[in-house]
């Protein structure tokens, strides 16, 4: 009678055949198929690309033309890829310090009971998230029309005209217009997330620090952020995927002008690939975006690795 | 029915052992109590022979088969747990009716299996309910008419009680025992309550940090404990532990004017093994206060302090001390002691035990 | 929800003192109620109004309100099939998604799986990983299997690519499931398959249910797959088809952006507000945390 397995004796492919033998089911459904479809659809065009990358090829015709470093030699003198580079690291930073701590604020306000009516107001401001990202992009448009706009006249209404600028015509400020909107519209998820972590807070820290006397400010430098290190963690990282993912606005207000000025990385590639039909540089693209999303990824995870995303 | 052999079992964690070379023989139709503190090794055993843990070195025998490398469910065996398991989604009915759907019986066959497992088991009326619509008591005998339906070789019982409140729980022990007699089933039962291994069992198996410490009747158990551990662990409140000079057939404090005589045979054991030391071991039922004007007998050495008097109805616990030595006495309802009295106490030595000061064997068995 | 104020008696002064912070609260509370709900009663309002009102300025309210621009909208962009598309993109692709990683959850909960640690690696960085990288191989692969501008297609990727995040989640509420009823299936002679059809399944719904409606709201607003692996209009989703506002026809008159807008919108706030409680508990937070 073949040995019955009871736990898990060790890694190693031995084990695995054991493991496959002994619990085919889970083992071909639950581990091949999921490994499998993640070696077609993400392992293999990762391949791909990075296979492209060294060619060049039209998308239309079956050709690829083998081009050595040809691709990263251009990438390397490219204005638009830098400028592009440089948009999404502005993109992130301001996702970071925007809805990151304004979402950690609104949860911080919910939890101390320093407002009224607080289901609604996290009712608000998560409902954006629901939106996507097109329409937000849509509506903006229309709110900071220099026209027509709602936001010009706001500001003109408070006496603050001297603001405005060409939102989206003005290239020093319209990256910042997008990167602004996407945190009104991302604001509402480290808000759930911190509101979730500080439910977990342990209530008699908060009264210990209060009892000996600290206001708000203490108690979120030194009560509620330490305690909420893992929250942020993940935060962070989600921070981080998103705005890596910044094409959906730039493809829908701006499409990268005023002269590629409000490209990020992934409309590039989307450009260069299907406007420009230059498969193969679009490919080298997305390596250097693979490359730096690691690298970022990593770098945070290398931080956070203390316990945020235990087994 | 079947038998059940534990044959040199081990059990390791990774690099630890926590069982080391076990072995236990459960007679066809007995009712067997794993009893011992937490981490004692019980559960640990009881999943071993459920086959829900692997056997990391030696032999589990049911019923003459080698079942040590089998699964659970070829070893002829059913389980009930702490918590229940009942299936939540699912009617008193299916969940009883669970594992016979597995081995395909007859549809018919398994209406009636349950219905008449139900009927003794007073949830005959609760079928068609979730189990979350159930109290306490009756999830329980769900979960045991689960057990039972299957007619398995061997019953695994993991502390069932527990969950439930104190009346409760002495209701439910007389009914496992009720119906231990009606089946005669082979039962391997855990609990950390020795009062309830003490009234369950046909035989005690106390552990101690894997190891089995004593297996045997329960009334030898507890009058015939092995070592110390098994003394003080069996029996409430516990055996009171006096450690004294021995010299002279006599245990003695000179300072706290203690000279009690050790009877035969146990004197001859004790002289054999040439002991200068002992802890003396008495149960509170043994130590009798004596009458106040009762000076006439008061041997030298049998007086005590009392310091608190705990009474319980229908009978006084008495806190006292001798200098460095605590007891706690037992005393009748008409108990007239008063606080930091002195009081002199008879020990009946007859049932005293004397165990050995390091390794805590029982020196007089 | 955790109550963080003290309770202490106070005088009056005290009193005004504490009010200060509820105070400065509610200000905040209101200027934060207002930049996010703002826009969207803006747009709203502005959805209603005729051109004549449109040119009056941004915050005049409609004078006789129509719904008119809705027509328009609808018509013009063909709203019915754009809703219709977005509806099973995201109903079938957040159902494949569900389905794939159901078994891939109930194995990582429950079994011990030599090399965990690596497949949790690995999911991970299918999460991570951003989209453009896989564009253009995608791309390919679809068009080589004649997938390209085909529905199936696209509910295909949604389906694979919302895998990772189904297993996290599904994953996370499986261990919530004690373990003791699974041992006692085992115990009766479940077969794994037995153990999660009849077990694992039944209990994992409330978990199921949340994942879905996650999924389904990420497909409902994903935009770069819908670009660009669709071509005939026919086939586009609502936020490929939005886009098409954006032109002059449309975006030099607010009334008819703002409609497309509230319409695109309907459908997920009813969803959101049905399901809302459900989801902003600690289910899917949990399951990212955990």
């Amino acid at each position: 009678m073949a040995h019955y397995q009871f736990e898990s004796e060790g890694h190693g492919p031995r084990a695995m055949l054991a493991f496959a033998r002994q619990h085919t089911f889970v083992a071909v459904f639950g581990v091949g198929m999921p490994l499998l479809l993640f070696a077609a659809f993400i392992g293999y065009p990762i391949l791909y690309t990075i296979w492209l990358s060294f060619h060049e090829w039209n998308g239309m015709t079956p050709e690829k033309k083998f081009v050595g470093l040809a691709n990263y030699a251009y990438l390397i003198g490219d204005d638009y890829f830098y400028t592009a580079l440089a948009n999404n690291f502005k993109w992130l930073v301001v996702m970071l310090v925007f809805p990151v701590s304004l979402g950690f604020l609104i949860a911080y306000a919910l939890r101390s009971r320093l407002v009224y009516a607080a289901t609604l107001l996290r009712t608000v401001v998560f409902f954006p998230i629901t939106m996507s990202l097109v329409a937000v992009g849509l509506m903006f448009l229309l709110i900071l029309n220099p026209l027509f706009g709602a936001f010009d006249t706001v500001l003109r209404g408070l006496g603050l005209g001297f603001l405005i600028r060409e939102w989206f015509g003005d290239y020093k400020v319209a990256l910042y217009t997008l990167a602004v909107v996407s945190g009104w519209a991302f604001t509402g998820i480290p808000m759930i997330y911190y509101f979730a972590g500080l439910g977990d807070v342990p209530k008699e820290t908060f009264d210990a620090a209060r009892i000996e006397g600290a206001g708000h400010f203490s108690l979120i430098r030194s009560v509620a952020l330490p305690q909420l290190r893992p929250v942020t963690a993940v935060v962070v990282m989600l921070t981080l995927f998103e705005s890596m993912r910044a094409f959906d606005l730039v493809a829908t207000m701006t499409k990268g002008a005023p002269f590629g000025k409000t490209n990020v990385l992934g409309y590039v590639v989307y450009l260069e690939s299907f406007w420009n039909s230059r498969f193969g540089y679009g490919a080298t693209l997305s390596v250097a975006i693979l490359a730096i999303s690691l690298a970022l990824a990593a770098l945070v995870l290398g931080k956070v690795l203390k316990g945020a995303f235990d087994d | 029915m079947a038998a059940v052999e534990l044959i040199k079992v081990n059990k390791r964690y990774g690099g630890t052992q926590v069982i080391a070379d076990l072995n236990l023989d459960i007679a066809d139709g007995e009712f067997t109590v794993l009893v011992g503190p937490s981490g004692c090794g019980k559960s640990t055993t009881l999943q071993m022979v459920a086959g829900l843990e692997s056997i990391s070195g030696g032999q589990l025998l049911i019923g003459g088969r080698d079942v040590t490398d089998l699964p659970p469910k070829s070893r002829d065996i059913s389980m009930v747990f702490q918590s229940y398991a009942l299936f939540p989604h699912m009617t008193v009915q299916d969940n009883i009716a669970y594992g016979l759907k597995l081995r395909k019986v007859a549809k018919d066959d398994i209406a009636r299996q349950v219905g008449d497992v139900s009927k003794r088991l007073h949830i005959d009326k609760f079928l068609d309910r979730l189990p979350k619509a159930l109290s306490g008591g009756q999830r329980q005998r769900v979960a045991l008419a689960r057990a039972v339906v299957r007619r398995p070789g061997v019953f695994l019982m993991d502390e069932p009680l527990s969950n439930l409140d104190a009346k409760l729980r002495v209701e439910a022990r007389s009914f496992l025992v009720k119906m231990h007699h009606e089946l005669r089933t082979t039962t391997i039962y855990v609990t950390h309550d020795q009062a309830e291994a003490m009234t369950m069992g046909s035989k005690i198996v106390v552990m101690s940090e894997g190891v089995i410490q004593q297996a045997a009747a329960p009334l030898v158990v507890y009058n015939a404990p092995a070592n110390r551990f098994v003394a003080g662990f069996i029996g409430s409140p516990a055996m009171n532990f006096i450690e004294l000079n021995y010299a002279d057939g006599h245990v003695i404090d000179a300072e706290c004017g203690i000279r009690l005589a050790v009877p035969e045979p146990k004197r001859a054991a004790l002289d054999r093994r040439a002991v200068a030391r002992v802890v003396m071991g008495v149960r509170p039922e043994h130590f009798h206060v004596r009458p106040r004007d009762d000076r006439a007998l008061v041997p030298p050495g049998s007086c005590w302090t009392i310091d608190v008097r705990q009474h319980l109805g229908h009978g006084t616990l008495l806190d006292i001390r001798n200098g460095p030595h605590r007891a706690v006495a037992r005393s009748g309802a008409d108990d007239d002691t008063l606080d930091d009295e002195v009081r002199s106490f008879a020990i009946d030595m007859d049932k005293a035990h004397f165990f050995d000061v390091a390794s805590g064997l029982n020196l007089a068995l | 929800m955790t109550e963080l104020a003290l309770r202490l008696p106070a005088s009056r002064s005290q009193r005004l003192w504490r009010l200060l912070p509820k105070l400065s609260g509610t200000l905040f509370a209101l200027l934060i109620a207002a930049v996010w709900l703002g826009p969207i009663l803006l747009m709203v309002i502005t959805s209603i109004k005729s051109n004549a009102d449109f040119l009056a300025g941004p915050f005049s309210l409609p004078s006789s309100p129509t719904f008119k621009p809705y027509v328009d909208v609808w018509s013009g962009l063909g709203f019915d099939h754009l809703l219709w598309n977005s509806l099973v993109y995201a109903s079938l692709g957040s159902a494949l998604a569900v389905l794939l990683g159901l078994i891939p959850a109930f194995a990582l909960a429950r079994f011990p799986v030599p090399g965990k640690k690596l497949i949790f690696g690995v999911l991970l960085t299918g999460l991570m990983l951003p989209q453009q990288t896989v564009l253009i191989p995608l791309y390919d692969t679809l068009r080589a299997m004649h997938l390209l501008d085909t529905r199936i297609g696209l509910i295909i990727v949604h389906g694979v690519y919302g895998m990772p995040m189904q297993i996290l989640a599904l994953r996370a509420f499986m261990t919530t499931i004690p373990r003791e009823i699974e041992k006692a299936a085992h115990l009766e002679g479940a077969t794994d398959w037995q153990v999660f059809w009849q077990i694992i399944l039944p209990l994992s719904v409330p978990g199921i249910l949340v994942g879905y409606t996650l999924n389904f709201i990420a497909i409902w607003k994903e935009f770069v797959f819908g670009l660009v692996f669709l071509n005939s209009e026919a086939n586009f989703p609502l936020t490929v088809g939005m886009l098409k506002l954006n032109s002059d026809r449309y975006i030099s008159v607010f009334n008819l952006p703002a409609a497309g807008l509230v319409i695109s919108q309907i459908p997920i706030a009813i969803l959101f507000l049905l399901t809302y409680r459900k989801l902003s508990g600690g289910n899917f937070v949990g399951a990212v945390k955990g």
